[in-house]
């Protein structure tokens, strides 16, 4: 028997990621899906972030002197093959530092008109950030679902 | 279930011909000399099939299918004929959406073939036309849970957050979540 995943739990991403690419891909389902799985543990203000195969997520300093970060390396999309590894990703997170992660992945043209918009919206406004990003979702041609989670840390 | 067929003929002799055609194949025959009685005939009864002849004195068969056509737009409608005619035909076809057209005199058992087949596609189409609606009906249903299953934005001292969702269509692909208690956050998206 599988332990049932539950969020509430604390995450490992990696062996999470892992374990369930090795259960699909056993399930013999020929389908392949994307994820980015990440944990925040608010005792060391580390985020950890995982991807499997999905789209960059972005942190977003509260530090205007700071650039923003693409966070995320890759990896192979779930289904894909047995014993897939996935690499993690670490960041020491500041107070008001945001993020954004998304479920689609934009055309080049789209994503550097993105990256242009996060660069100029003001740092550390969340309610903000959402308003642009959705508007700026809601001007484009939408050819697929698009999802996305934002945060603003405050510890 | 048993098939029943309207037929509209103002001559009684072409009538009890088709009765006795259909009686045989345990077809039944709802029989009408006057259009005026078939047409009162059809509001009140399904019919599967609609037979009519097209040379009538109060009314021509191709006026009276495009009533029944009306009253009942899925019932297949054959058009019986002495008189062929390629405007007769050409009309039938395009202006009033008749299923088949067929020579006086027919072949028995070519006329059942043809009525058979015709009641077989309707009741195909009504299959698929249910089978799409209950297919509306769980999409409908599984958009609405996928909308209760979102997360609520969360701002407490540690972290604010909040989603953004933009299906496509009804019903997403997408998993989009968080949770939260006071020493993790957890975040998934795909």
């Amino acid at each position: 028997m599988h332990k049932q995943i539950d969020l509430r739990d604390r995450l490992d991403p990696k062996s999470l990621i892992e374990a369930l690419n090795n259960r699909y891909v056993s399930a013999s389902s020929r389908h392949l899906f994307t994820m980015s799985l990440g944990t925040i543990e608010f005792a060391t203000d580390t985020l950890t972030v995982c991807q499997a195969g999905a789209p960059n997520m972005y942190l977003i300093p509260s530090d205007p002197n700071r650039p923003i970060e693409r966070l995320g390396v890759g990896g192979m999309p779930i289904g894909f093959s047995i014993n897939e590894e996935y690499d993690v990703q670490q960041v020491q997170l500041s107070h008001d530092d945001c993020f954004i992660g998304f479920s689609e992945n934009f055309t080049v043209s789209d994503t550097e008109t993105l990256e242009n918009l996060l660069a100029k919206t003001k740092r550390g406004c969340l309610k903000q950030l959402k308003g642009e990003v959705t508007s700026w979702c809601d001007s484009l041609l939408q050819t697929d679902d698009i999802s996305a989670v934002f945060f603003k840390y405050k510890s | 279930m048993s098939t029943t067929v309207l037929i509209l003929d103002d001559e009684e002799k072409v009538l009890s011909a088709l009765r006795r055609c259909f009686n045989r194949v345990d077809i039944h025959t709802d029989l009408f000399t006057s259009a005026k009685q078939a047409a009162a005939s059809l509001v009140k009864k399904d019919y599967d099939c609609i037979i009519s002849d097209y040379k009538m004195p109060d009314m021509n068969g191709l006026e009276f299918l495009e009533i029944a056509s009306e009253v009942t737009s899925s019932t297949p409608r054959l058009l019986l004929s002495g008189q062929v005619d390629c405007g007769l035909l050409e009309k039938a076809v395009n202006d009033c959406n008749i299923d088949r057209f067929l020579n006086k005199p027919w072949l028995n058992e070519e006329l059942v073939e043809i009525v058979k087949s015709a009641i077989l596609l309707k009741k195909e189409e009504d299959d698929h036309k249910r089978m799409l609606a209950n297919a509306c009906k769980q999409i409908r249903l599984a958009t609405t849970h996928q909308a209760a299953t979102l997360p609520n934005p969360i701002d407490n001292a540690a972290i604010a957050a909040d989603v953004l969702f933009r299906p496509v269509n009804e019903l997403s692909g997408d998993v989009v979540d968080f949770d939260c208690d006071y020493r993790h956050f957890n975040f998934v998206i795909s």
